[in-house]
């Protein structure tokens, strides 16, 4: 079986409108150390496949099942341990907390989970990788958009997960910063971890080792 | 990282939304600590002024004509000195002080004056309290404000009364009634000058109530006068001790009225502040849930934000509730001014009950955050 297993996932939203088909009957199977690359216009089902493989939002009907673990058939609080030590996310907005220092939101995905203990030197160690280590004190609000996404790279791989999903990490970027994010993306799967990434079909999607297609909420291509 | 850092922070971090939630704490403590602090001093204030005007009794001669009375403001009959005495025998009774008075009306000079002879206090048996008036020597005279006025006289000056001379041991500030006529002098005194050798008037029983708190005072005085002084009735001054009643009651009202919604609107307040901060924290709730953190931390974030505040706003109200109290109150609270103190009890009261009323009031948002879906906010990108 392989590392990350989407069956018949479909997922609708209510609105005012009426109802939406996000994701329709949804079948994709990723191997443990593949970089793959979801790509697809606007609208078209892409972040909510993401954070339903997230374990983050409930499909309409389907499963979800991440390194031999269904998740939505754990408690939300035992789904929250597994994404605290199996899931790293990187958005595109960053979210950074606004109120911490940049070593302390990356420090704040340590330790969660029960499973770790909160990491400090390894926050410290991904920065010095990131090249920040003299950013470490500022807030999120004194640095660059690439700097910001930096630190959000780190914080995803603060409890060394073993897959990244990473929502168009590059969309807010410039081309040095989102090649600089790419690559680190790239060695994180290069040591062996597992990357789905959305992207809106630019360049970042060169790095990955299969291009997933997504139209109306199915895959047209992978 | 701890989950009080992550609070500390964010407070530090959303410096006005705290600030007004702070403010919301101490308006609601300040307020309830102060009318707590003057509320007791009304209800001692009220007991004093009830011990003073209220709760004393006048004994007088069973046969005093009562129009004539109330007219002249004394009996016009008279009885033996010796009955003070029997009214030690009454059972069932407390008083503090028992006086025996001789009141009449004089012309003085071609003026109308009333002349009181007041006797030394008896205090009960076994007992002794302190003076609740002032000691009278033989041969002096206090008088009231008009009478010294009108004749330009002045403590240590002599006077001629009936025939005798006095010395004015003093002249009274001015009251607004009838004692601003008076002349007061040892009862020996007003007995000589009016030729009634142990003759009073009056017996006044002050401080006086029933040993059964069930029973009323009145009727138990009522029935031991019939027993041990069966030639005598006692009035009291009902109207003036329940008007004086009546008004704390309505200003205890009144308290029973406003702390509540003064309570319920900083808690509206503090719920309105804790619903915005919610909205302003939707992206924190979506990515402390896609680090793993569980609905326990958020909430906690959210009502031991709120409960901090309280605490810190317990502090800050009592300290104000208190100054205010203590700066307005002697104001207001004249005769027990000296009673007005910071009340600890408040405070324990308050550093429990605020951060629980911060708590409770942001509850609902904090009930929001941890509801809130995550996915919501995330997929808003």
């Amino acid at each position: 079986m392989s590392f990350l297993n989407l069956h018949q996932l479909t997922k609708h939203y209510r609105t005012k409108g009426g109802n939406v088909e996000a994701l329709n009957s949804v079948d994709l199977s990723i191997d443990a150390g593949e970089f793959v690359a979801i790509q697809g216009p606007s609208g078209c089902g892409k972040t909510t496949l993401l954070l339903a493989l997230g374990g983050m939002l409930r499909p309409t009907s389907g499963s979800v099942t991440v390194d031999d673990t269904e998740l939505y058939r754990l408690s939300s609080r035992e789904r929250a341990a597994f994404r605290a030590n199996s899931i790293g996310f990187v958005f595109q907005m960053f979210h950074l907390v606004p109120y911490l220092s940049i070593l302390e939101n990356i420090w704040l995905g340590s330790g969660v989970g029960g499973n770790t203990k909160p990491d400090k030197e390894r926050a410290q160690t991904l920065l010095d990788q990131l090249g920040m280590a003299d950013r470490q004190h500022h807030l999120p609000s004194e640095l660059s958009a690439g700097e910001k996404q930096r630190a959000a790279v780190a914080r995803a791989m603060i409890n060394q997960p073993k897959v990244i999903l990473a929502d168009e990490p590059t969309g807010n970027l410039d081309p040095n910063n989102a090649s600089d994010v790419v690559r680190y993306l790239q060695e994180f799967n290069r040591d062996g971890g597992t990357v789905v990434m959305v992207t809106h079909g630019t360049n970042a999607d060169l790095a990955a080792n299969r291009v997933v297609q997504l139209e109306k909420g199915q895959i047209i291509s992978q | 990282m701890n989950t009080l850092t992550l609070i500390l922070k964010e407070i530090l971090h959303r410096k006005w939304n705290c600030l007004l939630g702070f403010l919301a704490v101490v308006t609601a403590v300040t307020f309830s600590v102060a009318l707590f602090t003057t509320g007791e001093a009304s209800k001692r204030e009220t007991k004093r002024t009830l011990r003073d005007m209220g709760q004393n009794l006048r004994i007088i001669a069973k046969d005093t004509d009562m129009e004539a009375f109330w007219d002249r403001g004394y009996a016009d009959t008279t009885m033996p000195e010796e009955w003070i005495y029997q009214f030690e025998k009454a059972e069932g009774l407390f008083y503090s002080h028992l006086t025996a008075t001789l009141h009449r009306k004089i012309d003085w000079d071609g003026k109308p004056a009333i002349l009181s002879g007041i006797s030394a206090e008896v205090s009960p048996p076994g007992r002794k309290k302190p003076s609740m008036v002032f000691k009278i020597k033989p041969g002096t005279a206090y008088l009231g404000y008009e009478l010294a006025q009108s004749r330009s006289l002045k403590k240590g000056d002599t006077i001629t009364l009936l025939g005798k001379s006095f010395t004015v041991a003093n002249t009274l500030a001015e009251s607004g009634t009838e004692d601003d006529l008076r002349i007061t002098t040892l009862l020996s005194d007003a007995q000589s000058l009016l030729n009634q050798p142990g003759k009073i008037n009056e017996i006044q029983a002050l401080d006086c109530y029933c040993r059964d708190p069930n029973r009323d005072t009145l009727t138990v005085l009522r029935e031991q006068l019939a027993k041990v002084l069966p030639e005598s009735k006692v009035v009291k001054m009902q109207a003036i001790a329940m008007a004086r009643e009546k008004q704390r009651s309505l200003v205890e009202d009144y308290f029973a009225l406003v702390v509540p919604l003064v309570i319920i609107v900083c808690g509206i307040w503090i719920g309105a502040l804790a619903m915005l901060n919610t909205r302003e924290r939707r992206e924190e709730i979506g990515i402390l849930r896609a680090l793993g953190h569980g609905s326990g931390k958020i909430s906690a974030l959210f009502l031991g934000k709120w409960a901090f505040i309280g605490l810190l706003g317990a502090i800050a109200g009592f300290a104000l509730g208190t100054l205010l109290a203590l700066s307005v109150g002697p104001e207001l609270f004249k005769l027990t001014a000296k009673h007005l103190k910071p009340n600890y009890t408040l405070l324990i009261a308050s550093l429990i009950a605020a951060p629980a009323f911060a708590a409770i009031a942001s509850f609902i948002p904090a009930m929001l955050a941890v509801t809130q879906d995550p996915a919501a906010t995330l997929r808003e990108d």
